[in-house]
């Protein structure tokens, strides 16, 4: 009795631990992650990613926005749900791997030489040959034209006849397996990649060097131009940089797309160049008299550089500059809607009769201009024209999960190759003695290509 | 000296003939025609070739960097692939020409109504300009070859297994054997497969050069993705649970249909990082 109810508590939670097993090792589960991975990212290209959340309320409305919030449908790729479907992958790749791989093994390893003429029959692809001549002369035949297709033989004289097993492209067994492999090793070096890689972009001013604090050495563009083709289109686009290392140059290099520096690991690419929307080289004011409403000069201001003005008692200094004029009520702050020049103003510091009087802002959209006079101020000031400076985009990344991804890549080829045009095949030839003659049974299997294994098995008893 | 655009007109009228040729020779089964329409076949991949030489000689580079271009290269390889078959197969699948010349006819009138600005001779943006161009487009589109192929060869396995479930004589009795179409149907998808994967690892590779990231999930990448999902289904329901016949067919059918998707319609849809074609 005791044993009886042992067996049955021990079986029970195998039964579970089993059932576990067995469907995280299924390929229907492969498949449907698979088809769930497609929807999912399907959902992402349809979705428009990484907007604001008062952007999606005005696309789909507020009930749709607390749904799409909830399952992270505006970062699809990086949501909860979707890097569980990867991990799910990843143990279903893991797991079903752990289980077939004795049984890929034994087909990839074992030569099998006993066997009787039973067997051999048993296979779809399987003939009779009726030899003239004795069991030796037809193990000799059976062996050369074997040979001649480039089979590997294993033999075993018995007292009632020869046993040969014959394999050939059993390197293919191992295909599927390595893809396997392969796939968790790319997705081991995702995992590094966004757990410890990451990704800068840096407008970057010719003669402004920039501090890197992750390599601890300074980035100087030392000069940044454009190459235009003969119709006026733009060619190419290149950045001279210096790496400026403990106070001295320790690398220079001219980049461009497809061209990147990489210094200490960390990589720079051209990405993109554009007009600064924070910054300004040069402005131009235009100052009036409030009175008379005559001009009375028209000044060139450096950026942040306080500047006297002869003769009108005034001091100014251009104090900040942006190019999409925009106002955040909340923080009371200006800012740049966007890097594009719409509508470009400059921030002034009125300096009159020795005390500062006014810091407006003034547009330089005619349509906006003496919007907003001062009242403290003897004169009107206009924005006529600006200067910006181009900044060179330079992306930065370190990803330490490349090269894995990398290896992973190329482990992911062989794979694939080796599976898909490497076929193994088996042949299992039983000679028996008949009177004055030999019986030669023979049959075979093939993993794959049924009708290549055929023309072969037909090939073969022609030769016989 | 003819220009490319020259070529590509005659190019299409000879694919056309030829498809044409392909349906009568169907209909009224008679040898002579279906010689006919393999010798045009030939002719038009000679053009088809011609036309690739004359577009590179143009451009003065390799010549994939549109839609436009990249469609004359598709339809290259696909008409090359299925003059493969012809020659390895003699004659027993002349009908799978009739799909596949279709195919290439459809290509090329479709590359003829592009927009003038997607069919220009325009210099490279700085972003194709790599060696890498050459690698990734030819991968790629030798995989979308294979797949086209395989779609074609669906096509008709669905047809001819009808026929052959009815049992009746019929329009189909010509069609090699549903086993046969069954096989190559998976044959093209062994060859799509791989060279798909290569494809998008190489554009990985250099994504990473270019842009400093080997993934952005930018619209063609995802997409990408999302057809190698399928493939990879296929491949999983064929060689380990089995699968044969209609289920793998339409599986090559949805499949192909995602990569004309990943081609055409990611490039007028979703244009992202990968907005040339």
């Amino acid at each position: 009795m005791e044993t009886v109810v042992q067996t049955e508590a021990e079986s029970k939670p195998r039964g579970v631990f089993q059932k576990v097993y067995d469907f995280l090792s299924s390929v229907k589960l492969a498949v449907v992650v698979f088809f769930l991975l497609a929807v999912g990212s399907i959902s992402g290209t349809i979705i428009e990613q990484g907007l604001d959340p008062q952007e999606y309320i005005r696309q789909y409305g507020e009930k749709w926005y607390y749904w799409i919030n909830l399952l992270s449908f505006p970062n699809v790729y990086h949501s909860w749900w979707f890097t569980l479907l990867l991990a799910l992958l990843a143990i279903n790749l893991a797991v079903c791997l752990s289980k077939r791989l004795p049984t890929i093994w034994r087909a990839y390893y074992v030569a099998d030489c006993d066997f009787t003429h039973n067997l051999v029959q048993n296979f779809k692809n399987s003939t009779v040959i009726k030899f003239q001549g004795g069991t030796e002369e037809a193990k000799q035949k059976t062996l050369s034209i074997l040979k001649g297709h480039q089979y590997k033989l294993w033999m075993e004289n018995g007292p009632k006849g020869i046993s040969i097993f014959a394999a050939k492209g059993r390197i293919g067994r191992l295909g599927s397996t390595l893809t396997h492999i392969s796939i968790f090793i790319i997705l081991s070096g995702t995992v590094i990649s966004s757990a410890m890689g990451y990704r800068t972009f840096y407008p970057v001013y010719e003669g402004t060097p920039l501090y890197i604090p992750q390599g601890d050495f300074y980035l100087n563009l030392d000069k940044f131009w454009i190459d235009y083709n003969d119709k006026g289109g733009i060619k190419d686009y290149f950045s001279k940089l210096s790496i400026i290392d403990k106070e001295k140059t320790v690398m220079t290099k001219t980049i461009q797309v497809n061209d990147p520096l990489q210094y200490k690991g960390i990589w720079f690419y051209q990405s993109s160049y554009g007009m600064a929307w924070d910054r300004i080289d040069l402005a131009l004011i235009r100052i009036t008299d409030k009175k008379s409403g005559k001009v009375v000069t028209e000044e060139v201001l450096d950026f942040r550089k306080a500047k006297e003005i002869k003769g009108a008692d005034l001091q100014l200094t251009v104090s900040n500059f942006v190019s999409h004029f925009a106002y955040d009520p909340k923080t009371k702050q200006v800012y740049a809607q966007s890097p594009e020049h719409e509508n470009p103003a400059i921030q002034i510091e009125i300096v009159e009769g020795g005390q500062l009087i006014a810091t407006p802002w003034l547009f330089y959209d005619p349509k906006l201009q003496g919007m907003f006079p001062i009242d403290k101020s003897k004169y009107d000031f206009v924005l006529a024209d600006y200067r910006a400076p181009q900044y060179s985009g330079l992306q930065m990344a370190k990803d330490p999960g490349v090269n894995l991804v990398w290896v992973g890549s190329a482990l992911l080829m062989t794979g694939l190759f080796i599976s898909f045009f490497i076929f193994h095949r088996r042949l299992w030839i039983r000679i028996e003695p008949s009177e004055k003659s030999a019986i030669i049974y023979l049959g075979g299997l093939a993993n794959k290509d049924a009708f290549g294994f055929e023309k072969e098995m037909k090939g073969i008893l022609e030769s016989f | 000296m003819f220009s490319s655009f020259f070529l590509s007109d005659i190019l299409l009228w000879v694919y056309l003939a030829a498809a044409c040729c392909y349906i009568f020779y169907m209909a009224l089964k008679k040898e002579g025609i279906g010689h006919l329409a393999f010798a045009l076949t030939i002719i038009g991949w000679i053009v088809n070739t011609a036309t690739l030489i004359v577009r590179t000689i143009e451009t003065g580079r390799a010549p994939y960097a549109n839609l436009y271009e990249t469609m004359i290269l598709l339809s290259w390889l696909v008409v090359m692939g299925y003059i493969a078959i012809e020659l390895k197969y003699s004659n027993k699948l002349r009908i799978v020409g009739a799909v596949i010349v279709t195919l290439a006819f459809l290509a090329m009138g479709a590359a003829a109504m592009l927009p003038y600005r997607y069919q220009a001779i325009e210099p490279l943006i700085p972003a194709l300009q790599s060696n890498w161009l050459i690698l990734h487009v030819i991968t790629t589109f030798v995989g979308y070859a294979g797949f086209a192929i395989a779609f074609g060869i669906g096509i008709l396995y669905l047809l001819k297994e009808r026929a052959e479930q009815r049992g009746k004589p019929s329009f189909f009795d010509r069609f090699p054997s549903s086993e046969l179409l069954d096989d190559l149907n998976y044959k093209f998808i062994a060859i799509g497969f791989p060279f798909v994967t290569l494809g998008i690892i190489l554009g990985a590779i250099w994504a990473n050069y270019a842009w400093g990231g080997y993934w952005s999930w930018d619209p063609k990448e995802t997409w990408s993705l999302i057809v190698w999902f399928i493939y990879a289904g296929y491949f999983h329901g064929r060689l380990v649970r089995g699968w044969r016949g209609r289920k793998t067919a339409y599986f090559s059918i949805v499949g192909f249909l995602a990569v004309i998707f990943l081609y055409w319609g990611v490039s007028f849809v979703l244009p992202g990082l990968h907005a040339y074609a």
